[in-house]
């Protein structure tokens, strides 16, 4: 899922003038941890200082979290519980994605850190 | 008979069942590895007068799911598993079979020394007929199958770059109803990109696993011949060395030293109470 997403973050800088950063980006979860609860600022502006009229949208979800009309530059301050990563995609009013960025989840590993070795076996 | 019938099918099932679940699970990157390696080295055996062994070609396949791995004939199930401590169901085959695989037709003829060391063992109590050489018909001696061991491997990180691996396993073909239990620590060093790994490892082997492999019963021998081996430890020592040289290529060096215990040392059937092994090459990873 976190590939997926990485590539549609990728894939959607359609318009190279609109910025849109995430503070922070990242959340590690420890093994006691099932969700990220957490504030996430999300900043945009325009490169050139053109105003836009946008909405701010959560991957999978219909109804925007913050909208702008006619404005170069915006802040939305969000409160998410996350259990994966997602994309913040910011959209025009025809729904064209404008610029996205993804808020990475990432899983502690549990796992034993070292490769397996069998100091026994044939070889 | 009929456990050894039982274990002959349920073995096979066993792995087609590791292999199904390890193929459903969710494909991870670089979760099979599938390397080469290519060199020259050799393992001395112990074993009458058989010839050493070449090590030339070795082929590796490990898989590394979140449940299940195999490491090439390991094949083993994570029970439990954090940053530092692993507990795994393991199935894995036994080894001792390897140095009775390259016989020739021939008699062997107990050297002096080999006579000297077997009727200084407490289990023979006969004495060689003098002047007269023993010898031991290979004809007559049973097959020295691979078994499969089944069991539990707890693995533990100590402190960095030190780990504690323990096995503990029983026969499960039904050839002869053995046990085996394996302790080793590895320290591993990196300096630069040699990759260093230094092991000690004591194992611990059942006098039936022993004495079916280095025993010599009554229709395999003579009165002369005859030996009951009880259970004994092992010792071991190696070193592996590993040197990235491309992305595909690495260079490795490794070598061990097993003694063997007494009760196959004393056995008419080895004519050593070591094992080396040493092996220089590179590895090609797919």
């Amino acid at each position: 899922m976190t590939a997926l997403v990485g590539f549609m973050a990728c894939a959607v800088q359609a318009n190279k003038d609109i910025e849109l950063n995430l503070q922070p980006r990242l959340c590690v979860l420890t093994s006691s941890e099932a969700q990220c609860d957490q504030r996430v600022v999300a900043q945009w502006r325009s490169v050139s200082n053109n105003p836009y009229s946008l909405c701010l949208y959560q991957q999978h979800q219909s109804q925007p979290l913050a909208c702008w009309d006619q404005v170069a530059l915006g802040t939305a301050e969000l409160h998410q519980v996350l259990r994966q990563s997602t994309a913040f995609i910011l959209k025009d009013q025809q729904q064209q994605v404008l610029s996205s960025q993804t808020y990475e989840v990432i899983v502690e590993s549990q796992r034993f850190q070292r490769p397996r070795r069998n100091p026994w076996s044939f070889y | 008979m009929i456990t050894r019938r039982f274990f002959a099918k349920i073995v096979p099932l066993l792995a087609i069942w590791l292999s199904a679940l390890a193929s459903a699970e969710t494909t991870q990157d670089k979760a099979w590895q599938i390397s080469v390696g290519v060199g020259l080295g050799v393992r001395t055996n112990p074993v009458m007068d058989n010839k050493n062994i070449p090590l030339v070609i070795l082929p590796h396949v490990s898989y590394q799911g979140d449940r299940f791995f195999i490491d090439n004939l390991d094949w083993g199930i994570k029970l439990v598993e954090s940053e530092h401590f692993q507990l795994n169901a393991l199935l894995t085959p036994s080894y001792d079979q390897i140095f009775f695989h390259r016989w020739d037709a021939n008699n062997f003829i107990l050297s002096s020394s080999t006579w000297a060391s077997f009727t200084h063992s407490d289990q023979q109590t006969n004495s060689p007929a003098q002047n007269k050489p023993v010898t031991i018909d290979k004809s007559r001696l049973h097959p020295r199958r691979m078994a499969a061991f089944g069991g539990f491997e707890w693995r533990q990180s100590l402190a960095p770059d030190w780990d504690l691996n323990g096995q503990c396993l029983t026969e499960l073909t039904g050839y002869y109803g053995g046990s085996e239990c394996r302790l080793a620590i590895t320290k591993t060093l990196n300096i630069n990109r040699h990759e260093l790994a230094f092991t000690f490892g004591e194992s611990w082997q059942s006098s039936s696993t022993l004495t079916y492999f280095y025993g010599v019963n009554g229709s395999e021998g003579t009165n002369l011949t005859r030996y009951a081996p009880s259970s004994g430890h092992a010792e071991l020592m190696r070193v592996d060395w590993a040197y990235p040289l491309t992305q595909d290529w690495d260079l490795r060096l490794f070598a061990s030293y097993k003694w063997l215990p007494e009760a196959i040392a004393q056995s008419p059937l080895v004519t050593d109470d070591k094992i080396v092994t040493v092996f220089v090459g590179g590895v090609y990873h797919f």
